[in-house]
């Protein structure tokens, strides 16, 4: 095999104040015709210079490079370079950034490749455009397009996806591998992916930090598409990542992405391992043992989680449940709806949940702290729209149990104590997990269809960057649970009519800049929380424990019950508390619960949104695999069902929120008191029905009110 | 909605300094300075005479001659001096040193070399903006983002071909700034190097009515002119801020 490129010997270093700095020491490797060569190593440790020096810009202080065994006289044509920050002439339109590049050609040439590798790179009719006016994703297909339209030999490419975003970098990954496999042309790829190189190369080149060297070479004997969870393409990633010193040997994670911002650190070599030479064989095929492979993963045991799986595995399919924690644990959320009765029936789980000693609850009550005002809104004003007027305050970690011990009965493997590193993506599609069990290694689990159930952790969502907090619901809310609290007496302003004298109310009470949750439970416990505009509690002195007391200062009623109260646990914080996801699908994937969508907790909605998108999910999942088909097309059903209504109340309850936590004529609560209409549909909605009434039209008749 | 308001407070502010010069003026019950309405009337009474017209077009056709003449040199200097270091390191003293120099002090000399003729404004105006213009191109050149070059040699465009597509319009967002800099000293110029001499141009307008029988009324109308014409001008200059070539740098 003759060599394309050889190195040979390269040395570089920059002078600096401090005397020259050592940039690269001893480079050596050659790269045969046609082969792509992904060169890998810490940031800044001279990979970039290097490519440099390869493309003849910059010249070393010792060593040469050969290309078809001529020495480089400086750049040329043959080696065309792809920067990292692109170097389209921004003051041409994208045709003339073509064609100037094709000037030793006939016009009507010029103009006809140009056409033919805009159309190749998907960039037909973005001719006439400015590159100022392309997005990151399209200005790297223009800089690709640019550079193979002339035929190059070689291709140097500087971290060609590095300034793009996590799925338009996968997109582009794809989007690659297709142009070249179109060329053919020799290429160099400088990048700190290690998931990208092996993904695109041939060989991968792993350098040690600056000054750089070799540290270890790999080759990569896997045709394309890459199965990039393949237990040997696991193992080779994570061969590289020790390489690199950021992994240690005993306790490997591989599929750790390194540019993952928030792990930054540990792309920091340690300097005892930084010069150990991995030398990597190819992997013996005896390696690549196969993955655990199942119908469905669904990552997060809360009960969005729990309900999917128990449908799915309940209809025979094989289901795993990876949840990070052990049961029981605590969650906040303890105030739940009347619509639940309904979909507890469908999860065969009523008569455990009715056994469990929740104390009932019947509603909701409003106590405007100023004016001394209350409304109570009880669901048995309106019985015919529930099968029960009641429901419950639970202890989450008690309730959360029950449902996940469903899923277990109902045939779900369920693994507590597993955490997932990351979902795996193969060509945009999910094809499982990488999961650690308590103390082990992590290894890649298989399914076709990967449900997110993270809740506000929103896996999935986060990576793709699908979600979107809403700025005009910034809201903060500090919270936790007290014993030996005061709570309002049965009867306490309640009408005659309809009461249980057993149950409670789940309190609401109005204070400045936002409102206090007061929700009794069994044993004498209480949650009590503060959701505070997020401005006006960053203007406040103190942390949350401080904001927490202000907000209850402000209100006598609750303040008089927490007398001599003692919390049970320090003060818990969440922020930013409403978002909604622009989708909840994706080629096999879907996303539930809070890993979808949070809204405003006043409607005491999480429960119930997360077991009815759980729910919902698995029917669209049971049908995808009556299909065999887990595209977006497949799933989508589910979306309609569920994003697309929810997110229209998501739109409304921005209007809606002020005409809460007002004290005027146009509050909607208070005006409840005299629209017999208002009542119903409020009643309605706080009970958790979004399905019974047209809410739409409810929403924008009591905004407009 | 905002740029109503503040167009609208741009007007305010200049008709409150309208209204204090009127009392200022009958307050103090001079007799030789004009009110805001003599100068218009004043204005009237040179269009009618047709003499303004006459003014204004000497003025800019030596604005025009001068600083048409030093963009040309200036941008063609501005190129070779920020590509090549050699003709840099030779010329940038020499440029240095006559910068800051104000083109009045050349006044003496362009009246010893050329006479009282055209050519001496146009000397002049040359004078003032070619400076500006020169720094402004070299500046440009030298800030072209390392890559746009490299990618140019890389694919073999060089020469001619490289100052024409590459060199000139990366370094054109500063050679604009530079420009509009430069018709602004310009036009600054050309009013004070008419005081001098010949017989027409604004400033000439403004030296010959007070000489002339202190027709201060005349002398401010020429100023308003001044003032209102350097505004157009810097608005013509500016739109070409606009061109699509450069909306990478300035469109942001």
């Amino acid at each position: 095999m003759d060599a394309k490129i050889s190195v040979i010997d390269i040395w570089k270093a920059f002078p600096t104040p401090k005397g020259p700095l050592p940039v690269l020491a001893e480079v050596n490797f050659t790269v045969a015709e046609g082969e792509f060569v992904a060169l890998v190593g810490p940031s800044g440790c001279g990979k970039t210079t290097l490519l440099h020096i390869l493309a003849g810009f910059v010249h070393p202080d010792r060593g040469e490079v050969r290309v078809d065994d001529r020495p480089i006289q400086g750049p040329s044509r043959q080696g065309i370079y792809v920067f990292q920050r692109g170097a389209i002439f921004p003051w041409l339109t994208v045709q003339q950034n073509m064609t100037l590049v094709l000037s030793d050609l006939p016009p009507t040439e010029r103009q006809r490749l140009a056409d033919e590798y805009l159309e190749l790179a998907g960039l037909e009719g973005f001719g006439r455009a400015y590159p100022h006016q392309l997005s990151g994703g399209m200005l790297q297909r223009v800089e690709l397009a640019r550079a193979l339209v002339t035929r190059p030999e070689i291709l140097y490419l500087d971290e060609p996806l590095g300034a793009l975003d996590a799925l338009t970098r996968l997109r582009m990954r794809i989007e690659l591998r297709r142009l070249l496999a179109h060329e053919r042309c020799t290429t160099l790829m400088v990048t700190h992916d290690v998931e990208e190189a092996l993904d695109l190369a041939d060989q991968v080149i792993v350098f040690s930090p600056r000054p750089a060297t070799i540290q270890s070479t790999m080759s990569v004997p896997f045709p394309h598409p890459r199965p990039l969870m393949h237990r040997a393409m696991l193992d080779l990633k994570q061969q590289i990542l020790q390489g690199l010193g950021v992994e240690d040997s005993e306790a490997p994670t591989a599929g750790v992405p390194l540019e993952n911002p928030t792990r930054s650190r540990v792309l920091r070599p340690r300097a005892g391992r930084a010069r150990a030479y991995v030398r990597s064989a190819v992997p013996s095929p005896t390696a690549a043992v196969s993955a655990e492979c199942f119908d469905v993963v669904v990552i997060g045991g809360g009960p969005g989680g729990a309900s999917a799986a128990t449908l799915l595995a309940e209809r025979g399919l094989k289901v795993v449940l990876l949840e990070r924690q052990r049961f029981p644990r605590f969650h906040t959320g303890e105030s739940l709806l009347p619509a639940l009765w309904e979909l507890w029936d469908r999860l065969d789980v009523t008569a455990e949940i009715e056994a469990a000693g929740f104390v009932p609850k019947q509603g909701i009550i409003f106590s405007m702290t100023r004016s001394g005002e209350e409304v109570a809104l009880l669901t048995a004003e309106y019985p015919e729209y529930f099968p029960r007027t009641y429901t419950y305050h639970v202890e989450r970690s008690r309730f959360d149990q029950i449902l996940l011990d469903n899923a277990r009965r109902k045939g779900t493997e369920v693994r507590e104590g597993w955490s997932v590193q990351e979902v795996l993506f193969e060509a945009g599609r999910a094809r499982g997990v990488l999961a650690s069990p308590p103390d082990g290694a992590p290894r890649s689990i298989l399914a076709d269809v990967v449900v997110d159930a993270t809740g506000r952790d929103s896996l999935i969502a986060r990576r793709l960057g699908w979600r979107r907090p809403d700025p005009a619901l910034n809201k903060i809310a500090h919270f936790t649970h007290f014993t030996g609290a005061g709570r309002r007496s049965p009867l306490e302003g309640f009408p005659e009519q309809d009461i249980l004298i057993e149950a409670t109310v789940t309190e609401v009470h109005i204070v400045d800049d936002g409102w206090l949750w007061y929700i009794p439970l069994a044993n004498d416990v209480v949650s009590v929380g503060a959701v505070l505009d997020a401005k006006a509690a960053g203007q406040m002195r103190g942390g949350p424990q401080e904001r927490f007391n202000h907000a209850v200062a402000g209100c006598p009623k609750v303040k008089d019950w927490l007398q001599g109260a003692r919390p049970l646990m320090p003060m818990q914080t969440i922020s930013n508390i409403a978002y909604i996801n622009d989708r909840f699908i994706g080629h096999g994937f879907v996303l539930v619960g809070d890993a979808a969508m949070f809204v405003d907790p006043i409607f005491a909605s999480g429960v119930t949104l997360a077991i009815r998108s759980g729910i919902f999910a698995a029917d669209c999942i049971l049908d995808a695999f009556e299909r065999r088909d887990f595209s977006e097309d497949s799933l989508k059903p589910y979306e309609e069902r569920f994003r697309v209504p929810m997110s229209r109340i998501f739109r409304m309850i921005n209007n809606w929120y002020e005409l809460l936590d007002r004290e005027d004529g146009r509050n909607l609560i208070l005006r409840s008191r005299h629209t017999p209409l208002l009542r119903e549909r409020l009643i309605v909605l706080l009970s958790g029905g979004y399905d019974k009434m047209d809410l739409e039209s409810f929403l924008l008749t009591a905004s407009q009110g | 909605m905002h740029d109503r308001i503040g167009s609208f407070l741009a007007v305010a502010v200049i008709v409150c300094g309208v209204t204090l010069w009127w009392i200022a003026v009958r307050l103090s019950g001079s007799l030789i300075f004009p009110t805001p309405w003599q100068v218009v009337l004043g204005i009237v009474q040179l269009l009618q005479q047709g003499v303004l017209l006459k003014h204004v077009a000497a003025s800019l056709f030596r604005v025009t001659y001068g600083y048409l003449l030093a963009a040309t040199l200036a941008i063609a200097l501005g190129l070779l001096m920020g590509r090549f270091s050699r003709v840099h390191v030779a010329c940038n003293a020499l440029v240095q040193i006559l910068r800051p120099i104000s083109p009045i002090a050349w006044i003496p000399l362009a009246i010893l070399w050329f006479g009282v003729s055209d050519v001496s404004p146009i000397f002049l105006i040359f004078l003032s903006s070619f400076f500006p213009m020169v720094v402004g191109t070299v500046a440009g050149v030298l800030t072209i983002d390392r890559q746009y070059i490299w990618a140019a040699e890389n694919f073999g465009i060089s020469g001619f071909k490289l100052l024409c597509f590459v060199i000139f319009p990366g370094a054109l967002p500063q050679i604009i700034t530079g420009m509009r800099i430069g018709l602004g000293v310009a036009w600054l110029v050309v009013v004070a190097a008419e005081m001098i001499a010949i017989n027409s141009g604004l400033g000439y307008l403004i030296i010959d009515s007070r000489n002339a029988g202190n027709r201060y009324d005349l002398v401010i109308a020429g100023m308003v002119i001044i003032g209102v014409i350097g505004l157009l001008l810097d608005r013509l200059m500016s739109g070409l801020e606009r061109l699509d070539e450069v909306q990478w740098r300035y469109g942001r």
